[in-house]
Parts: structure tokens; sequence; C-alpha cells
């Protein structure tokens, strides 16, 4: 007869080989994410980061050649001639008319960074 | 046999303190206020915590209100319809970046909320750099 000590490391074993993260990282949802401080400033980082790379320069881009195109016209871009506030342009659209769709699979690919997620839900 | 109270304080078991504390208050000035360029002085009215808002007065502050944004609104339409030396209206620019604007955001894979807000939001963003 087995006994009680060994029936346990064998049940701990199989729990450890059961469990995927991927799997149950998957299970969740956005708001899973998001209500995790962590993972939510992750999710933030990333889709802000996706933007600053492939959006914002063509925005500041588009801000200048109009800048540009109305110089001399001091009725349009009067205040701005050095084209400081180009960024700033980006940015405001970014902020309050851009959906925020955040890409899960950061997550999928490195589950590491779901390690607050996982103390939250005892896994 | 009832007795009298002494006018003595000191059989009366009571001990006069005198006031020494002597309390200091500085009390500024108010400076008269007038009205921009003119002599006048400024009186603020008088009003009394729970007499009601007084009709007419809020009625006129109201109207005020309304003027002035009646004003606002006339001032942007007035510079919306300015135009530049090739004969390009500011409305017609705005709308072309606008219209740009919106195209890039869409190829770039990405989704806009409002599409008037946004037309509405850059206008008054390059109304203020003007």
């Amino acid at each position: 007869m087995p006994s009680v000590k060994k029936k346990d490391i064998e049940n701990n074993t199989n729990n450890d080989i059961e469990f995927d993260p991927v799997k149950f990282l998957k299970s969740l949802t956005i708001d899973h994410f998001l209500a995790c401080k962590e993972t939510r400033n992750i999710l933030i980082n990333e889709h802000y980061w996706k933007f600053e790379s492939k959006l914002k320069p063509i925005l500041m881009d588009l801000y200048c050649r109009y800048n540009s195109y109305c110089i001399g016209f001091t009725s349009m871009f009067g205040k701005d001639p050095h084209i400081f506030y180009r960024e700033c342009f980006a940015d405001i659209i970014y902020d309050k008319y851009i959906e925020k769709d955040y890409d899960l699979s950061i997550f999928y690919n490195n589950p590491e960074l779901a390690m607050p997620l996982f103390e939250l839900n005892n896994k | 046999m009832s007795t009298l109270p002494s006018s003595n304080c000191w059989a009366n078991h009571k001990l006069f303190k005198p006031k020494n504390n002597i309390t200091l208050k500085i009390i500024e000035k108010e400076e008269d206020l007038y009205i921009p360029n003119t002599k006048c002085k400024l009186k603020y009215m008088k009003m009394r915590p729970d007499s009601p808002p007084n009709k007419c007065l809020t009625r006129i502050f109201s109207q005020l209100k309304i003027a002035r944004e009646v004003k606002k609104q006339n001032k942007f339409q007035t510079w919306l319809n300015l135009a530049k030396n090739d004969g390009h209206k500011i409305k017609f620019i705005l709308t072309k970046l606008v219209e740009e604007a919106n195209k890039d955001i869409k190829k770039c894979g990405y989704r806009i909320t409002d599409e008037n807000l946004l037309k509405n939001e850059i206008a008054t963003f390059i109304y203020n750099q003007s």
C-alpha cells in the first residue's frame, strides 16, 4: 500500500504538469487583464508603443506639412511657426479618438509577464 | 434662618479674575475697486444667504453667457472663412487635413471613436494655435 505522503507528491506533480499558463491566460477576458494593475500598465504601454512607432510619425508629418504650407499666413498656425506642437497634435488624437483594442498576444507569447495575474487567481 | 449672600467676594468663595488678556486684531483696509477706465467705484450687491436669487439678474447673466458664446462662435466662423493668398479658405484646408488624418489612421489599422468630434477637436486645436 503506498504511503499517504507518496500519494500527495504524485498528485502535486500531476497538477504541475496539467497547468498550462497559456491555456489559462486564453481563458481570461480583456477585463481580467485590465482589472490587474500590472497587466493593465503593460497593455497600455504596449498599445502606446505601437502607436508611437507606427502612426505617430505619420500624424506628426501631416501636421508639419500643413504648417509649412501655411508659412506666411499667420491666421493659421500663426502661434506655432517652429512646429513645436506636432507631438501634441498626435497625442490628442490618440488619447481621445483612437479606439484602444489591446492586443493580448504579448501575454500568450510571454506568460511570465502575467505573473501578478496568476497570483491574483491563486495559480 | 436664611442668610443673605454677602457682598464680599471672599466670603462667597468667588474669585474674580482680572481680564488681562489682550487680543490683537489686524484688519486690512479694503481697497476701493474701480470700473476699468472710469472713476466710478465698484460696489458689490449685498445678498442675504437665505434670499432667493434675483430672477431678473439671473436672466441677464444667462443672456450675457449666451451672447458671449454667440460672439465666440461668430469669431470662429469668421476665422474659418479667411482665405490664404492662393484662394483656399481655412475651412477647406482643415477639411483636407482631417480627411488625410482619418485616412492615415485607418490605414494603420486603428479605429476612430467619433469622426465628427475628431474633426471639431482638430479644428479647435489649430484655431488655438492661430
